[in-house]
Parts: C-alpha cells; structure tokens; sequence
C-alpha cells in the first residue's frame, strides 16, 4: 500500500490560513476598540498620548499566546497525524515565520490609521515610552520594532509552553528564563513598556535608547537562543495521552 | 511494503517505573492482531511507542525493516488512536465533528473519504456535534471513524472502541472485519474486553507487568489451555506435574485448567479415566496467566506471529 505522493508544506499551510486569518480579524476588532476608546475618552478629557502605543502591549500576549499554542496544540496533534516533530516544528515555525511580519504590518498600519485621526481631531500623536523610532510615523523603524518584539515572545511562548507540555512540573521553571528574554529583548526595544520585565533582567538590559544595530542584535540574540532550546524540548517530545 | 512490525527490546520508562521492559516481537503484516493486558500493564505505553507517539527509552521499532521513530515515510503509514481519540482533535467550543473530520482527510495521506462518511452515518454521529459536547460513546466512536477511514497500512486502536454501547460495538467488528477484507492491511487492537473481540484476532499478544508473556496465533493459544473435570484423584493425577492455573473442587468433582497443549498419552489417559477436556476461553487463559498470585516472571512463549 504506497503513500499518495505527499502535499509537502500541508501543515504550513494550514497554519498559514488559519492564523493570519484569525490574527486578521482579531487585529480588526483590536484596532475598533483601541480607536473607540480613544474617542470615548476625547469626550472626557485631552487627547495627549498615543492610544495605540498603549494598546500594543496586548497583541504581544497574544504572539506569546500563539507560540504556547503552537507547541502544545498543534505539534501534538500533527505528531498523531503522523507527521515527525522535525516536520511539525519547521512548518509551525515557518508559518510563525508569515504571520508574525504580517502582524507587524498590521500593528504599524495601526500608528498610519491612529495619525489620520489625531490630525482630523487636532490631537497630537506624542509616544510615552522610549522605542526604535522617535516618532510614530518612521514606519519602517515602527515595523522593525514590532517585528523584533514578536518575533521574540512568540518564540519565548513556544519555550514555556513546550516545556510545561513535556515536563508539567519542572517545565514550569522555564517561565522565568522566557520572562528573562523578553525583559531583555523589552529594555532593548521598548523600555518602559514592561517595567517588571525590565526588572527582571536589570543591569544587564540594554541602555534605553541604545542603537537600532545593537537593540536588534540583542532582540535576535533572545530569539537565537530561544529556538534551538524550543527544539531540545521538542525533538522527543513525548505525546501526552489526554485520558489520562 | 507489508506493514510488518518489528519490536526490538523495546523498553519504555517513566522515572523509575519501567513501563515496557525488554519486549521483543514480530508483527507480520496485513493481519488483525490483538494485544492483551490488564489496567496498566504497559499496553498504551508499547503502542505509543510503536506508532512513535514517545521515543522508546531502549530498544527500536521497525516498520517493514525501518525504524519508526522520526522517520516521515514510516510515521505516515500508522494511524494510532487513544482512548476516545481525543489525541487527534481539540476541544475548543467552535470545534466541531466535521472539523476533526476534514483535518484527517486532508493530513492521512491514504484518508477515504467515501467510509469515513458511511462510518458517520453508522454510528449516528452528527457532523455539526460540538466536540466538547459528545458523550463518550460519541467520543469513541469518531475515534473509530478516524482510525478506520485513516486506511493507514498500521492502524492501531487502543481500546478506542470501549466507550462504545454493545450494539455500537458490534457495528465495529462488522465494519472491521468487512473493511480489512476489502483493504488488508495490520490492525493492532488493545483491548481488555477479551471475548467480545477474541474472534477478530488472528494473532494475540499478551504483557503483564510491561513483560511479554506469550505470543501466538489466537488458534495456538486456545489449544495450548485446557480445562480437565472429573473425580479429583483422576484429574489430580493427570494433571501432576503440569502447569496448574486454577484449581475448583465441588464435592468429589474437580476441574484443573492447565497450560500447555495435552500430549496424545495424556488425552488417551484423560478419555480412559472418564475425565472431560474442555478449551479455556482466551480471556479465561489470560485471565489466569496474568493473575499475580499465579503469573510467572518469564515469558511463557516467545517468537513471531505468523
């Protein structure tokens, strides 16, 4: 009984559909609500600060969401359709590898969409927190920033979930090495944004407005050293059986 | 490409707990094997191994001469389903039947289609059922559909069918027996509900303890027990020096079941004597061989199954 010939990048795929699909419809509503909320406060008081800069700290739990997701939902269960866990892990990785730019895009789409209305409502678009970019409107700066901060907690998610999946007790000491990495990657990125992250990782954080080559060397850096060890958690992993 | 498995000192451990210990066994292909055990005698832990599920803390897996684990060409000719088959979907609340359903079709590269539709329609399951909402027998049921419609060259159930009522589960073995005629191809069924199933097997395997204890065509293994009745001093005496796995006593009749296949002195003995020789059920056989009052640390047979 020979295989049919194979749909090689099948899992990718899926991934793909389902989850810039989904990230795009969250992304919609997330902008509605951001945008509504800033127009509901404008009726209260003076509109200052950038709303979207202060919405942007969520859609960082939910890349960090999808990488537990990932490895705990998805790996197992193209591990029982049998696919290996190499298989699983390079198309899971690469669908993370698609939909995280298109995030990116859409979170800078996001500072575009927000400069349309502050400057029909006369509001200036002023940052609180230091970032890659002094202003919002440096868009390619803006989506570097945000593609470095994803790319980082989606690959943080992964470890954590991974490792709590494998082992679902001593797995969870892997929570403070991912909080670790992302307060690095925060305090070079975005300082400010998260206070207990950059805490966590203190002297050795990156100096708030240090250079866009070294913050990107460091965000890199975090994500260098979270993959492969997402991979030694995973390449064996063994399956849980959900009736037990 | 025969769907034969190989088991080579396949050992399984949890920390100290050695669930699987040493197991070496053949599975020829294109038959319908049972393997046997008790509540935890390392049944799910061999099988997920066996379909590459976990990676075996000693020994190897071979399919057809190849090893099994991380091996694409290998992994995507196993279909193996837990339990109610709760392994291969997820339980959000928009997740539905014909979600699980599609997934399968469009990840089992040998999925048809057409069966798994009339699988569906013959263990009344919804389409448009919420996951999350199925009772168990549903649950079981969409797991036999997967494994069944999969029509993966190794598809290996463990107790998948359990949860099933008796009408249910009799639709299955019919639905078994009709598709594996029509699609050969090795079916590896756990089971402790021996004697409801003995009859699909063509092979039996039984672990105690993670250990094998005996393998054998289901044919051999039902010759090699018998129950001897009659006056206790007569069966006493025949029965000397065998193995011994039950004993009853009702007043001056007695009933010995013993293992190991009669000798034609002893059946020549045993008709003189007036004594009655009777086959052990399988799942009586297994019964006795795997009580820990009377198990034996070794295996009693070893070998392939043919």
């Amino acid at each position: 009984m020979s295989a049919p010939a194979p749909d090689t990048w099948i899992l990718a795929r899926l991934r793909l559909r389902d989850d810039a699909l989904g990230s795009g419809l969250l992304w919609v509503g997330f902008a509605v609500f951001v945008f509504a909320l800033t127009i509901g406060v404008a009726q209260f008081r003076t509109i200052e600060v950038s709303g979207w800069e202060v919405g942007s700290q969520l859609p960082r739990w939910f890349v960090a969401g999808m990488g537990v997701y990932l490895a705990t939902v998805y790996l197992p269960l193209y591990i029982a359709h049998g696919y290996t866990r190499r298989e699983s892990a390079r198309q899971l990785a690469l669908s993370g590898a698609a939909t995280i730019p298109l995030l990116a895009g859409l979170m800078t789409l996001g500072y575009a969409i927000e400069r349309a209305i502050y400057t029909a409502a006369g509001w200036p678009q002023q940052l609180q927190q230091a970032h890659l970019f002094d202003q919002p409107t440096q868009y390619p700066l803006v989506y570097l920033e945000f593609l470095l901060l994803f790319t980082v907690w989606g690959v943080a998610g992964a470890f954590v979930g991974a490792a709590i999946y494998r082992h679902p007790g001593n797995g969870l000491f892997a929570i403070p090495i991912g909080l670790a990495m992302l307060g690095l990657a925060e305090t070079a990125l975005s300082p400010g944004a998260f206070e207990f992250l950059a805490g966590l990782v203190g002297p050795i954080g990156a100096p708030a407005g240090g250079s866009v080559v070294v913050s990107t060397a460091i965000a890199l850096g975090c994500a260098s050293v979270a993959l492969p060890a997402t991979w030694l958690v995973i390449r064996d992993l063994p399956m849980r059986n959900q009736e037990q | 490409m025969t769907g034969r498995l190989e088991l080579q000192d396949l050992t399984v451990r949890y920390g100290d707990t050695v669930a699987v210990d040493r197991v070496t066994a053949t599975l020829e292909g294109g038959r319908i094997h049972g393997l046997l055990g008790r509540n935890g005698s390392g049944k799910t832990s061999l099988l997920s191994a066996v379909a590459a599920f976990r990676r075996p803390d000693g020994g190897q897996v071979l399919l057809d001469g190849e090893p099994v684990f991380e091996n694409p060409a290998a992994v995507r000719r196993m279909c193996l389903i837990r339990g109610a088959g709760d392994t291969v979907v997820h339980d959000w609340p928009g997740d539905r039947v014909r979600h699980a359903l599609d997934l399968a079709a469009r990840l089992r590269p040998h999925w048809d289609r057409d069966h798994a539709d009339r699988l569906v329609e013959r263990f009344a399951l919804r389409r448009t059922a919420r996951l999350s909402e199925l009772s168990r027998g549903q649950r079981s049921a969409l797991g036999v559909v997967l494994g069944l419609a999969s029509r993966a060259p190794v598809t290996i159930l463990d107790e998948s069918y359990i949860g099933l009522d008796a009408p249910s589960r009799y639709a299955f073995y019919d639905e078994l027996l009709a598709d594996h005629s029509a699609h050969p191809r090795t079916i590896l069924l756990a089971t402790h509900l021996i004697e409801e199933v003995a009859a699909l097997f063509e092979t039996v395997t039984i672990i105690d303890r993670g250990r094998l204890l005996l393998q054998g065509s289901a044919d051999d293994l039902r010759a090699r027990g018998a129950a001897v009745t009659g006056p206790a001093e007569a069966v006493a005496d025949l029965t000397d020096g065998m193995r011994v796995l039950a004993s009853k006593q009702l007043g001056p009749t007695r009933s010995d079941t013993v293992f190991g296949e009669l000798t034609t002195e002893q059946i020549t003995r045993a008709r003189r004597a007036g004594l009655q020789l009777d086959p052990v059920p399988l799942q009586d056989l297994f019964v006795h061989l795997t009580d820990p009052a009377t198990a034996t640390e070794q295996p009693v047979s070893e070998g392939s199954l043919r």
